[in-house]
């Protein structure tokens, strides 16, 4: 009995160990300008803040970032335009462009959908994992940039959160910069830890 | 037994006595083994679901991870496998292996709440899944056991309290977080927690009083099977009573039914009795009528034949009549006393047959004489009569056959001599034949007489009878011929019967066995016969006595008669008057060398009598001939004198005859010595 409580008890630890580390490990990025990229194809903000979210559309872990977007919106929707930016580093993959994210993001008031062939944009913006945010003013420049969800795949309170709900309300917020949690939008250089049951 | 009082359940046993609290303790605890087992099974279903339920979320929410265009399957669809399988399979094991035991609910308890932290993560951390904390607590609570509770709720506010001291912002969503934010999350579960202990609590309490119930009502079921026991051991002992008074009562019956048999019986018995009784009064009534007409009739037939010997007695004393009238006279006198004579004889011989004394002999005879003597014997009287006699045989018959000759005949005789006193017209027919295949040879005896009615035919066998009461008036007769005849006959080995028709005549069939006839001549005529009879007749010549004799005779009128037989026929007879006399005389004789040849002693005298003086004869050495003459006919009368000393005897009425030679032989065997 106490042997198996022993093994089971530390079989317990590290498999929890392990999914929490999975969790709490953020994507990576690159540092976005301090202004809005000149070039791209998006809509530079003229009278209000622009907040943009890249996505992958197949992404489970962006669920929670759209949550806690959807929440942002309904605390604020009006203080800025918001757009969701779904990444295809691929032009070839039309069907991604029905799939469950997309169309969650359809239905969510206040947010405009668009679409990334190539990911030209995201690379533009800096953004390499989906649910990667950036807020900028009506002037085009910066305000925040990071993910919104506490952990991958987590919704709920979280630093990013927090973060935009205080640009929106005119505070100044704790983090204008947090970790992003989900998957990467683009193919890492070096494939070897996607190889295993990867589909194309 | 048959108490109507009201069973109470407490009656017996106080509902707080020293047994049934420790029975209580025994159920509850009992109870709450089974409550523990039955809640282990059911969260070993409920893991096993859960865990089926976490695979199937975590492929429905995050079946695969991307990057870029690649994807592979999550973490989250290997962890809900792996480490959700991890989490149910020890739990699971010990609900299969250990149900019950402590250790076991409190892993399931870990387990749980470590189910529902996984189910969290794998949803994202959904609000909505942390329900299933609460879900799980309230689950938890089956068992009923607070510490289960509390095992929970620490591994819940562990949970919170570690990761947020390492990765706040996956349980709180903010870096850095206040050191008692954990105690907020944890405070809900506890919150619940404790309603929840209260709940157990109540719960255990109910459980106890539930016990304690079943405590009472175990030992007021016992209470109640003992009296159940003890009533039906009541009625089982009544029912054997009340089966043996049945038995009794049966036994009763029975015996009042075989009482009543053997009383019915008895009336039976004696209603038989009583008509036995009133036939045989009825038959002594007959027979006594029948005998007392018998002694009217031998009245009747004694005093006829006497009144003939008596006054034609008288007649001959009167010397007017010459002698040809005296020689008639006694012709008829010595008729009449032959009449009495056989009327003596028939009744001697009746009183044998009834008394079973009657013998009779075995020996050769010629049925062919027989038949000739009877009928030399009644040709005169057929004749006198003016009716014929003949006789024939009918058929070849045996010349020799064992019998007893002297009954045959006098069988014969009665028929025949029937035949003739009933027939006044015709004659009379006697035929001999011989019937091989019954071996037996027959006399059929018929006449040409009035014939004998059916109804009389019956009763004309039995003895004192005639057919007809005027048949005495008119032809005389005993009565005892025919009995006499019958009963001869069938000691015979055969029978008599009778063939009649009135006006026709009747026809008497006496049937004797033959014996053995194996190699016997058989007869075709009867004339041999007849030349045997006559040769015998011939030699019958009265024989000549030459001897000393002494007569021992008190009677006058037969010392005269014998002794004048005697001298006439040549011998020397001197006289004794009684036995004492005799017995002097006789060994006077002897001892004076003139010893007596034979003495003739008559059995019946006064002084001394016949049996004494032959027996004192023979004491003294007496080897002479004594012969008895007696009285008596019966056959034990023989025997008696024989015993007596005597070497033979002779029957009164003494014939002249019958005595000449019988002394003739006792004087050859005296001659023979």
């Amino acid at each position: 009995m106490a042997v198996g409580a022993a093994v089971w008890a530390t079989v317990l630890f590290f498999g929890g160990k392990r999914i929490v580390e999975y969790a709490a490990r953020p994507g990576s990025s690159a540092a976005p300008g301090m202004y809005w990229p000149a070039g791209s194809r998006i809509a530079p903000p003229s009278d209000r803040a622009a907040l943009l979210i890249f996505l992958h559309p197949k992404c489970p872990c962006s669920r929670a970032s759209l949550s806690n977007l959807e929440r942002i919106l309904s605390f604020g929707a009006s203080h800025m335009r918001c757009t969701a930016v779904f990444v295809f580093p691929e032009p070839d993959q039309e069907s991604r462009r029905d799939s469950d994210l997309v169309v969650k993001s359809r239905g969510i008031p206040g947010l405009s959908v668009m679409f990334d062939d190539g990911g030209a944009e995201a690379r533009r913006f800096g953004a390499a994992t989906s649910g990667h945010a950036l807020m900028y003013d009506a002037r085009g420049r910066l305000l925040f940039s990071g993910g919104l969800t506490p952990a991958r795949g987590h919704e709920g309170d979280s630093a990013g959160m927090d973060a935009v709900r205080a640009l929106i309300s005119g505070a100044t917020p704790v983090n204008v910069m947090t970790p992003v949690f989900g998957c990467p939008l683009f193919e890492p250089v070096s494939a070897g830890g996607l190889e295993t049951g990867a589909e194309k | 037994m048959g108490s109507t009082e009201p069973m109470t359940p407490n009656r017996d046993l106080p509902p707080s006595s020293p047994e049934i609290a420790a029975r209580t303790e025994d159920i509850f605890a009992s109870s709450r083994r089974s409550n523990f087992q039955r809640t282990d099974r059911f969260f070993a279903m409920l893991m096993l679901v859960q865990w089926l339920g976490g695979i199937a979320a975590a492929l429905l929410i995050s079946p695969r991870t991307w990057a870029g265009a690649y994807s592979s399957v999550h973490v989250h669809v290997w962890a809900a496998i792996v480490l959700g399988g991890a989490v149910a399979a020890f739990p699971i094991l010990l609900a299969m292996f250990r149900p019950g035991e402590a250790s076991t609910r409190h892993v399931i308890a870990v387990g749980q709440m470590l189910s529902s932290a996984l189910l969290i993560h794998l949803t994202g951390g959904r609000i909505e899944t942390h329900f299933h904390v609460f879900g799980s607590l309230a689950f938890l609570a089956f068992y009923r056991e607070v510490s289960v509770l509390v095992t929970a709720t620490v591994v819940v506010a562990a949970d919170h309290w570690v990761r947020g001291l390492y990765f706040p912002q996956s349980v709180y969503g903010v870096l850095t977080v206040d050191r008692w934010r954990w105690f907020e999350h944890a405070g809900w579960v506890i919150f619940e927690g404790v309603i929840l202990v209260l709940y157990c609590r109540r719960g255990r309490i109910e459980m106890r009083r539930i016990a304690s119930q079943q405590a009472q009502l175990e030992a007021t079921n016992r209470i109640i099977e003992a009296e159940v026991a003890q009533r039906t051991s009541d009625l089982a002992a009544g029912e054997t009573r009340l089966r043996m008074y049945a038995a009794s009562l049966e036994s009763a019956n029975s015996a009042l039914a075989e009482g009543k048999a053997q009383l019915e019986r008895k009336q039976r018995e004696l209603e038989e009795l009583n008509a036995a009784l009133e036939q045989a009064t009825r038959e002594a009534r007959a027979a006594s009528e029948a005998k007392s007409a018998f002694l009217a009739n031998m009245s009747h037939e004694i005093r006829t034949p006497m009144t003939a010997i008596l006054g034609f007695g008288d007649l001959l004393v009167d010397a007017e009549h010459n002698a040809s009238d005296r020689l008639n006279y006694v012709n008829i006198i010595r008729r009449n006393g032959q009449h009495l004579l056989m009327l003596i004889n028939d009744i001697l011989d009746l009183s044998k047959i009834e008394a079973g004394m009657m013998k009779v002999e075995r020996t050769l005879m010629n049925p062919g004489r027989v038949l000739a003597d009877v009928a030399a014997l009644f040709g005169e009287r057929a004749s006198e009569k003016g009716i014929r006699l003949d006789v024939q045989l009918d058929g070849p018959v045996p010349e020799r056959i064992v019998s007893d000759p002297v009954r045959v005949k006098q069988a014969l005789v009665n028929l025949v001599g029937n035949a003739i006193k009933f027939t006044s017209a015709g004659g009379v027919t006697v035929r001999l034949g011989f019937e091989a295949p019954r071996g037996a040879v027959v006399y059929h005896v018929t006449d040409t007489g009035p014939g004998i009615p059916a109804e009389a035919q019956a009763r004309l066998f039995e003895p004192f009878v005639q057919a007809d009461a005027s048949t005495t008036r008119r032809f005389g007769g005993t009565g005892l011929g025919l009995t006499i005849s019958r009963a001869l006959a069938r000691m015979l080995g055969g029978d008599l019967t009778l063939e009649s028709r009135p006006g026709c005549g009747s026809t008497f069939s006496l049937r004797i066995d033959a014996g053995d006839v194996s190699g016997a001549a058989m007869l075709t005529s009867l004339e041999s016969s007849r030349a045997e009879l006559e040769s015998a007749t011939a030699t019958r010549r009265l024989p000549r006595v030459s001897g000393r004799l002494l007569l021992v005779e008190d009677g006058p009128d037969n010392q005269r008669l014998i002794r004048g037989i005697l001298r006439r026929a040549g011998a020397e007879v001197d006289l004794a008057e009684n036995g004492a006399d005799g017995v002097e005389a006789a060994l006077k004789a002897r001892d004076e060398g003139r010893p007596y040849d034979v003495i003739l002693m008559d059995m019946q005298m006064p002084v001394m009598d016949g049996y004494t003086a032959a027996a004192e004869l023979r004491t003294r050495g007496y080897t002479g001939q004594i012969v008895a003459l007696t009285a008596h006919a019966m056959s034990g009368e023989c025997r008696k004198c024989i015993d007596a000393g005597c070497d033979h005897f002779l029957s009164k009425p003494i014939t002249r005859e019958g005595l000449l030679r019988e002394v003739a032989e006792r004087l050859a065997l005296v001659a023979q010595i």
